[in-house]
């Protein structure tokens, strides 16, 4: 189910998140196996912190979480 | 504000009536058996002359006063700790004006971005790159996807495992399918990771204003406001301060979203050296680093009645999108064919590779063809005819009217009884069954413009991402005014026209062709409130056609189209169309299905597909020219992926070795098969165009048919992507 | 790619006085050395353009009957010549076979012979191998489905070159001129095999330069066929290649002599005397050709993603046996 986009990290790019729902959110499907991701910052599926980025980790418990 | 309006929509021999709620504003849906009068004739691509000519330009094309060129240095190694880059001796050579480091940290596949120069001339450019001299720590590295999982395999992220999220799905029990089941088979299937050679590599050229607050950039994209939305963030400007352009692209196929790092290394390298900078990537980097569709290793099981009805469906799948996730093909299993017992499983694996990006319907190419080899192999152990088993187990009435099409005009009854001939060369062939979900989303606004002189013109915010965009709008607009398709221009490729969304996910027709339409019926009442008083008659009372304002009743009471633009009072009269939200409509599915005939020379392995038909819904085919067009495209990617593409990584250096034309190997011309496409209208009612999206539709079944022509032709089913000759050879036993 | 210069001798031996210059490169349709320039392989400061020398131009078949093919003849002009095509036939289908329409309406004879191998990793300039200054052939416990069956050790490349097996099918030699003048040499001895030295491909040494290829007269009851197999039907380099030439008087049901020659399986075009030696001993037919093709593999020592190449290319060798002699497949 697409979620709230405020949830995700503002750097987090997957190609469903450049379309938005009726209601002006950003697509994303955390539990789609086939979403790829990048972070905006390292421009690579790797956050600041070395870590892999995808919908279901890029929260705010990560140090390099920016709000939307 | 609205109004509720029963359409006809569906089929021919299955419409039904669909009460929908539309804006007042809104056109009213085209129904089933609307009479148009330029949609859906073939109409030759109105930018093909361009193109043919090299007048098109494209980013590559594009040259500014005082342009340097950017070049890009990238790890040989694929991981490794940088202790240290030293710009210096780079940033002293005559002609260099900016130099970048671009990663400080860790590198985690070869081909990864280092540094980067912009010098006077490439070549320069390419001269500075030798001298910047980098201090790798070179680490250990995975790029096999069985060894990634080893547990003393080296770890592509730290400490963290090779082994990504399972993603499961399960309805039934796929257990109990599998024992009351008549027949049962169970196999490994691959496909290899696949490149997607755009024919324009990625880049862009970037240049700040004086004062460094306003950013244009051209560039080779997908998505144009999504490429300027994420530089506005990574350079921390208002959006309506970055203006993005790309009159033209040469392939996306899903690896052009957004800011990509070649984009954002022109741009910083443009505001560094204070003026523009043009960045194109070479052949190599575009293979290694701008995305692919990762590889998999599906295990399948079915299970089969004796009524030959599924009763279990069941993958368990991985693949490696290199350092990223997304290596799904489960998709297929769950929804092509029915069953009451269907249990999936997929896992990436990350290795120390290129990471994937979207491609051309992610997953779905693979899964396609584990899936339909698989129902072959039930199939041909169950006793059953391959194209009836599929019959049997699909609940979809559009696909069950394009098997039949197909059939016939492919000639299956026919071909598929021939006796194989005792020769060498064996003819086999096969069915595949496509599905998608092209219905397009809300968002697109569109600008119709009426001239004096009587032209049109229609500006949208999209980009062609090669489908005929500026074609199809421009048969949409010429249709609502009443026009002769080449008196409409259509403008696209610039964010100073309204929003568009990203060609991606086969959406631009549906998600603009209704945007466009709007804004042309707005135009239209327009011209109409300018005719009425000079006709005397009420606006309502008018239509447009054939080139002229008529009154409805009286049509001999009419003015030319171009005699009402000649009453504009300025110079141009405009109006703005916006894409509502989808309606329920008809059915929000595509089906589809492609025939394939190959021959395979039994003694040295070698493939050729000879013939292709394809059967295609996708809701109103605007320009069947078009439309053909790209599953033309879809089918030889297909024939690409199911023949020759593999993208080959050397374990001891873990690099790719074949990032050229020449060891990557995509279809030529004499790899292109006879391509017949028929297309299965369908009246829909989501939006008031109609249209659904083709390009990923066109692409899933391709390889998957194939496979199963091949598995016909030698009788030994070949389950490993691409089917090269000793594959081939292999599956018969001779090597 | 390196700066470099073009430089355009007035005369034959100029250009042989600048080729002997370290750095200097022969150039003519261009179609490999640039490529290898622009990958960084070879980094000439020099090239030195062989295009307008009349000495290396032209087609002609002399009186004698006898193929005078210049070095910088085109490819396109080879596979198109009607004598050629008549009585050197593997050669015109060779010519033909090669990459696409307009690659051999720019490459030349002398050039297809001295093109460097396709290699995966002597063509990656991250690579440093053994044809470099490397000590290792990677595709030695690599990814080596396009590489050598045959006489690969120490470098296990493959001779790309189409034309090379058929003329040497034809008994072809080669014309050098080179600063201790004019020698000639027979084609089948002219490319060396990495044992002498991993680097390079054949015998051409500093300076000297293809003049002419010269196939001599066939007598009229010799009939020639080249054969390739490929993974694309267009613009792809051969998996395997062979060409044939049989000798057969009128008539007659034995082979008295025979040239079976095959590319894309050997770090040189590769002769077998066993497959010829196989095609004399009897009767030529369907059985023969089968023993002859598995003769000319009878050595070959597949690697790891190779051993397919073996099987095609006894299938490769039978078919162009079988069609060179007339005789219908089974």
């Amino acid at each position: 189910m697409p979620r709230l986009s405020a949830r995700f990290c503002a750097l987090l790019r997957t190609k469903t998140a450049y379309y938005r729902t009726p209601d002006g959110e950003r697509i994303f499907k955390p539990d789609s196996s086939t979403a790829c991701y990048t972070c905006l910052k390292t421009q690579r599926p790797v956050g600041p912190d070395g870590r892999p980025v995808d919908a279901q980790s890029c929260g705010t418990d990560r140090g390099c979480f920016e709000q939307e | 504000m609205s109004r509720r309006v029963t359409l006809d929509l569906g089929f021919a021999g299955n419409t039904r009536d669909v009460t929908v709620v539309i804006p007042d504003d809104e056109p009213t849906p085209w129904q089933w058996g609307e009479r148009l009068s330029v949609v859906g004739k073939p109409a030759p691509r109105v930018d093909g002359p361009l193109k043919a000519t090299g007048a098109a330009r494209y980013t590559y094309d594009i040259e500014l006063p005082g342009m340097l060129y950017g070049a890009i240095l990238r790890s040989p190694w694929p991981h490794a700790r940088i202790r240290n880059i030293d710009l210096s001796a780079a940033e002293h050579l005559d002609g260099v004006r900016a130099v970048l480091a671009l990663e400080d940290r860790e590198i985690r596949f070869a081909g990864q971005e280092v540094a980067a120069v912009a010098a006077v001339s490439s070549d320069l450019a390419a001269d500075a790159l030798k001298l910047i001299k980098v201090d790798y720590e070179t680490m250990p590295f995975v790029v096999d996807m069985d060894a990634a999982m080893a547990d003393s395999a080296p770890r592509v992220f730290g400490s963290g495992s090779n082994v990504g999220r399972t993603s499961t799905s399960s309805v039934g029990n796929v257990a109990r399918g599998l024992e009351v089941a008549a027949n049962t088979i169970e196999a490994a299937y691959t496909t290899a990771v696949q490149t997607h050679v755009c024919l324009e590599t990625h880049g862009a050229v970037a240049s700040f204003n004086a004062a460094g607050d306003q950013l244009t950039v051209w560039c080779s994209t997908q998505g144009i406001f999504s490429v300027r939305d994420d530089l506005a963030v990574y350079f921390s400007l208002p959006p309506n301060n970055v203006r993005v352009v790309c009159e033209f692209l040469g392939g996306g196929f899903g690896s052009k979203f957004g800011a990509t790092p070649e984009m954002i290394v022109a741009a910083r390298l443009a505001r560094a050296a204070g003026v523009p900078v043009k960045v194109m990537l070479p052949r190599g980097d575009e293979h290694r680093s701008t995305g692919n569709r990762p590889n998999s290793e599906q295990k399948v099981r079915l299970g089969v009645d004796r009524d030959g009805k599924l009763t279990a469906i069941e993958v368990v799948a991985r693949g490696s999108g290199g350092i990223n996730g997304g290596a799904g093909s489960a998709d297929p299993f769950k929804s092509v064919y029915r069953c009451a017992n269907i249990r999936t499983e997929e896992r990436n694996i990350y290795t120390n590779a290129g990471p994937a990006s979207p491609m051309r319907a992610p997953g779905w190419p693979q899964g396609c063809f584990a899936l339909e080899l698989a129902m072959d192999e039930m199939a041909r152990k169950a006793g059953i005819d391959r194209l009836e088993f599929r019959r049997r187990n699909s609940d979809n009435p559009v696909r069950a009217a394009e098997y039949e099409i197909g059939a016939r005009a492919f000639g299956w009854a026919e071909k598929n009884s021939a006796p194989k001939s005792d020769g060498a060369v064996k003819r086999g062939v096969g069915v595949a069954s496509a599905e998608w979900h092209a219905v397009g989303v809300s968002g697109p606004e569109a600008q119709a413009i009426a001239h004096r002189d009587g032209s049109v013109e229609v500006r949208v915010g999209t980009q062609d991402i090669g489908t005929g965009t500026r074609t199809i709008l421009a048969i949409v607009a010429a249709e609502e005014l009443g026009l002769p398709v080449d008196r409409v221009k259509s403008e696209i490729g610039d964010t100073r026209f309204l929003f568009s969304v990203p060609s991606g996910g086969s959406l631009s027709a549906p998600s603009n062709t209704p945007a466009v339409r709007q804004a042309a019926a707005h135009l239209k009442d327009k011209l109409f409130r300018i005719a009425a008083p000079i006709l005397s008659a009420e606006p309502g009372d008018l239509e447009a056609s054939d080139g002229f304002i008529r009154v409805r009743t009286n049509p001999s009471r009419s003015l030319a189209f171009a005699d009402v633009c000649k009453r504009i009072p300025g110079d141009s009269i405009s109006a703005q169309g916006e894409r509502v939200p989808n309606y329920e409509g008809f059915r929000t599915d595509q089906a589809g299905c492609q025939f394939a005939e190959v021959e395979v020379d039994t003694e040295t392995g070698i493939v050729r597909v000879t013939h292709v038909v394809a059967v295609h819904d996708a809701g109103r085919i605007i320009d069947p020219l078009m439309a053909r067009s790209q599953v033309n495209g879809g089918i030889l990617m297909g024939i690409g992926f199911a023949l020759f593409e593999d993208r080959r990584m050397d374990p001891q250096l873990g690099i790719m070795v074949n990032p050229t034309m020449d060891d990557y190997k995509l279809p030529g011309s004499l790899d292109v098969p006879r391509i017949d496409v028929t297309f299965f209208e369908v009246a829909n009612g989501i939006t008031n165009t109609g249209v659904m999206g083709l390009g990923e539709v066109a692409h899933v079944a391709s390889a998957a048919a194939v496979a199963c022509a091949v598995y016909d032709a030698i009788g030994a089913p070949v389950r490993s992507l691409p089917m090269t000759p000793d594959r081939v050879l292999a599956a018969l036993g001779h090597a | 790619m390196n700066r470099f210069e073009v430089i355009t001798p007035a005369d034959l031996a100029s250009a042989s006085q600048l080729l002997a210059q370290d750095g200097h490169v022969a150039f003519a349709g261009g179609v490999d050395v640039i490529d290898l320039m622009k990958q960084g392989i070879v980094s000439p400061t020099a090239l030195v353009n062989l295009k307008g020398l009349k000495e290396l131009g032209g087609i002609e078949v002399r009186p004698s009957g006898e193929l005078r093919l210049g070095a910088t003849a085109k490819l396109s002009e080879v596979a198109e010549h009607p004598a050629i095509r008549a009585r050197f036939t593997a050669i015109a289908e060779a010519a033909s076979e090669t990459a696409t329409p307009q690659i051999r309406n720019l490459g030349t004879v002398g050039g297809n012979l001295l093109q460097r191998p396709r290699c995966w990793y002597f063509r990656n300039p991250d690579v440093n191998c053994l044809k470099k200054s490397g000590d290792k052939c990677y595709a030695f416990g690599g990814l080596n489905r396009y590489h050598a069956i045959l006489g690969g050790d120490p470098a296990f490349i493959v001779h790309p070159s189409n034309l090379a097996p058929a003329l040497i099918a034809m008994r072809a030699s080669a014309t050098i001129v080179g600063p201790a003048g004019k020698r000639t040499i027979e084609l089948e001895n002219f490319f060396t095999l990495p044992t002498v030295d991993p680097k390079r491909e054949n015998s051409l040494k500093p300076g000297e330069i293809i003049t002419e290829v010269i196939v001599p007269a066939p007598s009229a009851s010799v009939s020639s066929h080249y054969l390739e197999a490929r993974e694309r039907q267009s613009f792809d380099w051969p998996l395997v290649s062979v060409a044939i030439a049989l000798d057969r008087a009128p008539g007659a049901k034995t082979i008295h002599d025979a040239r079976v020659v095959m590319g894309a399986v050997a770090p040189v075009p590769w002769r077998s005397h066993e497959a010829e030696a196989a095609l004399k001993a009897g009767p030529l037919d369907e059985p023969r050709a089968r023993a002859a093709a598995k003769a000319a593999l009878k050595g070959a020592q597949p690697m790891s993603d190779n051993a397919y190449k073996v099987v095609m290319a006894k299938v490769i060798v039978r078919r162009a046996i079988m069609s060179a002699a007339g005789l219908e497949a089974a």
